[in-house]
């Protein structure tokens, strides 16, 4: 679905990523973790088209002159239109690319809403609702979008008991449906190891790639076992 | 003197590069208009429509009190100046000054203090709060989301209340010459409307469209130049305030040329 050909990329000088090479199948569930958090973030915004590589390529499946290649990111801080309301945001990538009725996608959104525990905010705009919600409010958004790709930033790390709950919830069950593919970047990889199936250690720039938790475990690489 | 050169280098640089930038979004943003099949109507409508209403709007009473200001001063220096030796002149003296030079300029000075500052203020804490970037990760394109919108609410807006201040500046002015010189104010209007052409209109909307585009296009630019840190948000504004302006002063002088020669 995604490959990564010898990307490298820099911000503020600053070399994040060299020769990263790896692929992204649709029914993939990534964990990347790694002391190099701003790289793990890099690599995650490169998959979704967020950043552009400065060297490489990144070559995607399918028709990608179709608006609709994009990716269900979530944010771990802001990612919300501050002048929308959290329903209205959710809603906003599928009224604007499948020319969806807005009613009919706010009834939609409504229903996932409720299903999360967040239906009685839906209509606070983010500056007003918890971060909690917000980002839930940015997973009712990556559902009802229907892209082929999940991204989560850290999910887990923080936020009250009841989003926590809410989160992992969520993140079993976008874990079920095999179609798609689901990339989740970690300080602690602990929190989501039941979710983890494929995993990226970033560290000095460099990646390594494990296809298996036992390939992880049975590798050479101490400081990637010792995160867990 | 090397480092003089190098600054007046380093200058028009960064002038050719907006210039370029600006043209480049200009153009892209007729793209998306002429090919409709990108465009959301409710949601780009939605905003424009917003945009006109803090941009527009609010900037009425504003608007109107300067016009009546400098309408009023207008008529007042040009019966006294003209009284007596040119009495046919006053209404294109007024035609000239009002509809022409200050209904235009002064709108788009006011718009750009009112709403330049607040759309460049506006797409930098857009751009700080990772709005733009879920726009690119849910691929919504940002020139018709963002941008689109705010130029079409800016332009229109500058339009209304160019047309509002030259008809706010006639009346103050009607009113001023009435109070305060006891001239009748049949006698303006007979004089303002034989002076006025349908020209003096066209030139005016002109005016007003190519100020907002301005104004919009180059908050536009600053604001989504900033990327890390709030400490870049006052610098966004205050390109603006500054680029805005001289291009607004210089797009005047150009279109006034214009004007005249041909």
């Amino acid at each position: 679905m995604i490959e990564f050909r010898n990307v490298s990329y820099r911000e503020d000088g600053r070399t994040l990523l060299e020769g990263v090479n790896f692929s992204i199948q649709a029914a993939d569930s990534i964990l990347i973790f790694g002391p190099a958090v701003k790289a793990c973030q890099a690599l995650l915004k490169l998959t979704a088209r967020i950043l552009t590589q400065d060297r490489g390529e990144i070559i995607r499946s399918g028709d990608q002159s179709l608006p609709w290649s994009c990716a269900g990111y979530v944010f771990k801080r802001g990612g919300l239109m501050n002048n929308l309301t959290l329903l209205e945001n959710a809603v906003l990538p599928a009224v604007y690319h499948k020319k969806m009725n807005m009613a009919q996608a706010k009834k939609e959104a409504l229903a996932v809403f409720e299903r999360i525990g967040i239906k009685h905010q839906a209509f606070l705009r983010p500056a007003h609702a918890d971060p909690g919600v917000c980002r839930l409010a940015q997973c009712a958004r990556a559902i009802l979008a229907d892209c082929p790709l999940w991204a989560f930033e850290d999910p887990l790390a923080e936020g009250d008991p009841a989003t926590l709950r809410a989160l992992k919830t969520i993140l079993a069950e976008l874990r079920k449906i095999r179609k798609k593919a689901l990339l989740i970047t970690a300080v602690d990889p602990r929190l989501y190891f039941d979710l983890g199936e494929r995993f990226i250690f970033l560290e000095s720039a460099k990646a390594e790639i494990y296809d298996s938790r036992q390939a992880l475990f049975d590798s050479g690489n101490v400081r990637a076992r010792e995160m867990f | 003197m090397v480092s003089l050169f190098t600054a007046i280098g380093t200058s028009a640089q960064n002038v050719f590069s907006l210039i370029g930038s600006l043209a480049k979004t200009t153009t892209a943003l007729a793209g998306s208009v002429l090919r409709p099949g990108r465009l959301n109507y409710s949601i780009v409508g939605k905003i424009a429509l917003n945009q006109m209403y803090f941009t527009g709007l609010q900037a009425t009473p504003l608007i109107i009190v300067i016009a009546c200001l400098i309408g009023g001063v207008a008529v007042m220096q040009s019966v006294n100046l003209l009284a007596g030796i040119a009495d046919d002149l006053i209404g294109s003296v007024v035609v000239a000054v009002i509809v022409r030079e200050m209904g235009p300029l002064v709108t788009a000075v006011v718009l750009v203090g009112r709403s330049g500052t607040a759309i460049a203020t506006e797409l930098g804490a857009m751009s700080l709060h990772g709005e733009l970037d879920a726009l690119k990760a849910y691929r919504i394109d940002s020139l018709c989301f963002v941008i689109l919108p705010r130029v079409l609410g800016v332009c229109l807006s500058c339009f209304a209340l160019a047309v509002l201040f030259d008809l706010a500046g006639i009346l103050g002015g009607f009113a001023a010459g009435f109070l305060l010189k006891d001239i009748s104010f049949f006698l303006l209007i007979g004089k303002v409307t034989q002076a006025l052409t349908n020209a003096d209109f066209a030139f005016t909307a002109l005016k007003a469209v190519v100020f907002g585009l301005s104004i919009a296009l180059i908050a536009c630019h600053y604001g989504l130049l900033v990327r890390v840190s709030p400490t870049e948000l006052p610098r966004a504004v205050t390109k603006t305030v500054v680029n805005s302006l001289a291009a607004i002063f210089i797009w005047d002088s150009l279109l006034a040329a214009m004007f005249y020669l041909l």
